[in-house]
């Protein structure tokens, strides 16, 4: 449905993006993901044809944005991190006029307007002028911009900036009953909206696509081994060597392997990961060597990285993300977890 | 087509509930509305006066209000559409509404042209209204419909010209006012240039003026080197505005 296809641009000598490429298939929302001035913004002003590439090629609904502009921006509804709207106009004047520039059949203009109005929550501001609305309600009826034509693409940059988390839960409902009917890119850099509406992620750092993939893959590609947080009320002598000793089982970090310098009978010693070989899930034996060993399990957990933790890694270390090395302290998901 | 009538019926929406359609209006009536009072109860009392009798058959009162008035006129369009223009890309680009406009399945020639149509009826308005002050004194007396219809032609082309001038100067910036002088520079030049005439050099200058060209308009004169010209500059400077527009993209 939207296919990115080696876009880059270029702002005088300074690259915005270089090389980006990627597919949206029909009726997924993609999200898309980066720090400020990764090129966020500027990858979604190619595919709407605001901006042209300096090389590459971007289709939409099957048509090039360069070659059929016309066609392609038919079929796209696009919300720009600046709202587009006239303070002059009310809502429903707003999305009228829009309804028309999209070219919205006559007779149609007004159920299009009044749904668009509803699904976004703005209707009962419709009759209001757009420059004496909140903040919320112009993202909203910004949005209700985008799908007033029924597109069958939809991008959206950042659409919940400035919304307070209320708003926010509605319009990702909004965004989540377009799954299937549309393809959807949105863009933000509030990491839990990511997860939390998209089907894939897109990473894009400095100008690259550093990532793309599902969240949970994402996670699993970045984690060297999988991670267990054992919490024991005793520390028992040999449990250590036991779990080191069970199958798959790589290592076990103590709580004062962790943090060099804490005696081992203070608290955070009972406390300890176990790391073992991808894939392989050790929790099983791990809850029968600590029951073994008399140490009084209280807590069994699997340690998931975080979509934090997953981003830092992607958008700070791209060179060497999966090896951590005992030497170079603990890896960063131990350290925020069990800590 | 019909995204050049959806944008020009929006921009006239907007034009109107915002006060730059009514102060313009406004300077232009004021304005006008002095000069003609003066010309009427001066100049031509004046004339009358000196004529002691029976007017002679040249005797034209068409001719001593209405070709000085339209000659002022332009000197007041000057100032007007700067005013007029300046906002009509500056303003969607200060807003951001040209990401709209330009991600929409319009051309950059429905936007600029869109635009254009929509300045150009406010003026047609201005000048519609100004009908007042020749039909007031055909009340009274007789006009001579021909040069009056010459000066309206004049008035109509010359401020076709204009606004395409102070659009492509409003395509540049997005700060209004430095639209704004941009295209009051551009029309005074384009007035003065005549000025600078060798009387026996080359015409190359004074056929550039517009001063020039509308001047024999305004005799009553309708030739169409002088339509030509108009109508050219207008087009030549909605073309450049749709290249500003368009060039956008790649910058």
């Amino acid at each position: 449905m939207i296919e990115a296809d080696s876009l880059s641009r270029a702002y005088g000598e300074r690259w915005a993006i270089r090389d980006v490429t990627f597919q949206a298939r029909e009726g997924e929302i993609l999200g898309f993901l980066g720090p400020n001035g990764a090129g966020k913004t500027t990858t979604m002003r190619i595919l709407t044809g605001f901006l042209a590439p300096t090389s590459g090629r971007a289709v939409v609904a099957g048509f090039d944005v360069s070659e059929k502009p016309l066609d392609a921006k038919r079929h796209i509804g696009y919300l720009p991190e600046v709202l587009p709207l006239y303070d002059d106009f009310t809502p429903s004047e707003y999305l009228t006029f829009v309804a028309r520039l999209k070219q919205v059949d006559g007779r149609k203009i007004r159920d299009a307007v009044d749904h668009a109005l509803t699904v976004c929550g703005a209707a009962d501001v419709a009759g209001r002028l757009i420059r004496n609305l909140s903040r919320g309600y112009r993202q909203r009826v910004g949005l209700a911009q985008a799908l007033v034509h029924d597109p069958a693409v939809l991008i959206l940059d950042e659409p919940t900036s400035a919304m307070d988390p209320r708003q926010i839960v509605e319009i990702r409902n909004v965004i989540r009953g377009l799954r299937g009917s549309h393809t959807v890119i949105l863009s933000t850099h509030i990491l839990p909206e990511a997860t939390a509406v998209c089907d894939r992620v897109i990473v894009i750092n400095d100008g690259a696509v550093v990532a793309v993939d599902t969240y949970e893959q994402l996670a699993a590609r970045l984690r060297g081994s999988e991670k267990t947080l054992v919490r024991v009320a005793r520390q028992g002598g040999d449990l250590a060597f036991r779990l080191e000793r069970i199958p798959d089982v790589l290592r076990v970090i103590t709580g004062s392997a962790q943090r060099p310098g804490v005696t081992p009978d203070s608290g955070s010693s009972r406390e300890m990961i176990v790391e073992a070989a991808l894939g392989k899930d050790v929790r099983e034996e791990v809850a029968r060597a600590v029951v073994e060993a008399g140490a009084g399990l209280l807590e069994l957990r699997p340690l998931a990285m975080s979509l934090e933790d997953v981003f830092l890694r992607l958008v700070t270390q791209e060179d060497a993300p999966a090896e951590e090395t005992a030497g170079d302290g603990p890896p960063a998901e131990g350290q925020g977890r069990a800590g | 087509m019909t995204g050049t009538l959806v944008i020009a019926r929006k921009e006239l929406r907007l034009l109107f509930s915002s006060p730059i359609a009514y102060v313009a209006l406004a300077m232009f009536f004021v304005v006008m509305g002095y000069l003609f009072f003066g010309l009427v109860f001066v100049s031509y009392t004046n004339s009358v006066l000196q004529l002691q009798g029976t007017p002679p058959a040249d005797f034209d009162p068409t001719r001593i209000i209405f070709t000085p008035l339209f000659e002022d006129a332009s000197f007041v369009l000057i100032l007007l559409v700067p005013i007029l223009t300046m906002r009509l890309i500056s303003e969607e680009d200060r807003t951001h509404t040209m990401e709209l406009l330009t991600t929409s399945p319009v051309t950059s020639t429905a936007i600029i042209m869109g635009k254009y149509v929509a300045a150009f009826l406010l003026f047609c308005v201005l000048l519609a209204i100004s009908a007042y002050m020749p039909l007031s004194i055909a009340v009274v007396g007789r006009l001579d419909w021909g040069l009056l219809a010459s000066l309206y032609a004049g008035l109509l082309l010359l401020g076709a010209a204009f606004l395409a001038i102070g659009l492509f100067a409003s395509t540049l910036n997005e700060n209004q006012i430095v639209a704004a002088a941009v295209t009051l520079a551009l029309l005074l030049l384009f007035w003065v240039l005549g000025f600078a005439q060798q009387p026996n050099g080359p015409t190359v200058l004074s056929s550039l003026s517009f001063a020039d060209h509308f001047l024999s308009l305004t005799g009553g004169l309708v030739d169409t080197q002088d339509v030509l010209f108009f109508l050219s500059t207008a087009g030549f400077f909605v073309f450049l505005s749709v290249l500003a527009l368009e060039s956008r993209k790649w910058r």
